[in-house]
């Protein structure tokens, strides 16, 4: 992958490799891991329990300590109560469609590639969402609103 | 998850044996796990917990929890 690096903490990285028999996606995350295109980093869970009075998976704990350590990246999540804890840590934080809207404005992706790659998430979201990163993509002005 | 999956889920945790020796094991699982299932899906919508929490809860990982998830015709965000 050249335009940007991707880390995914240590769980995430299991979990890719036993689910990669059975389902496509985690076939190519797995495939991606083994040529380095993504990188598994090692992560260790602080002492305390505050992410652990969460109902959170442990793949989200660890991207939250990953997110931390690593203060330039984003973290890329759907998940509502992960993006909440994310703010309340101030940790940089993208919905995946946002992610496909940065790389498009920063020019690292054709626009006509991300809205291919909505078309395909687009069962996976309330429309509200799908609609507005379509017309953020058209018009490359985020409120959409003149 | 159906009985079928419930019998190939007892088969992976437990062993053959057990899925051939109880019909009313595997009845009472699928009902627990749907009634889990259930519960934890509510809670998710809500944005009381996360996707691969509800999968761990159920001994599921995060692929597998959404492959059920899609199969019911239910979302796999809570956005």
């Amino acid at each position: 992958m050249s335009i940007c690096e991707v880390f995914i903490p240590d769980a995430v990285g299991v979990e890719a490799g036993i689910a990669s028999e059975k389902y496509p996606d985690a076939t190519v995350a797995e495939r991606m891991i083994r040529e380095g295109e993504i990188k598994v980093q090692r992560v260790g869970l602080p002492g305390d329990d505050v992410l652990d009075r969460y109902k959170l998976g442990k793949g989200e704990k660890e991207a939250i300590v990953l997110g931390i350590e690593k203060e330039e990246a984003f973290i890329i999540t759907d998940d509502r109560l992960a993006y909440v804890v994310m703010n309340r840590m101030k940790i940089k934080k993208l919905l995946f469609l946002d992610l496909l809207i940065e790389l498009v404005e920063k020019k690292l992706m054709e626009r006509k590639v991300a809205e291919q790659i909505v078309a395909a998430v687009k069962p996976r979201y309330p429309e509200g969402f799908i609609y507005h990163t379509l017309k953020i993509l058209e018009r490359g002005d985020r409120r959409c609103l003149r | 998850m159906s009985e079928i999956e419930v019998k190939e889920w007892v088969k992976v945790k437990f062993g053959e044996s057990k899925v051939r020796g109880s019909e009313i094991l595997v009845d009472l699982l699928a009902r627990g796990f749907e009634d889990k299932l259930r519960e934890l899906y509510e809670e998710f919508l809500r944005g009381e917990c996360s996707l691969e929490y509800l999968a761990e809860q159920l001994g599921l990982n995060v692929w597998e929890a959404t492959n059920i998830l899609e199969r019911r015709g239910l979302r796999t965000t809570n956005l």
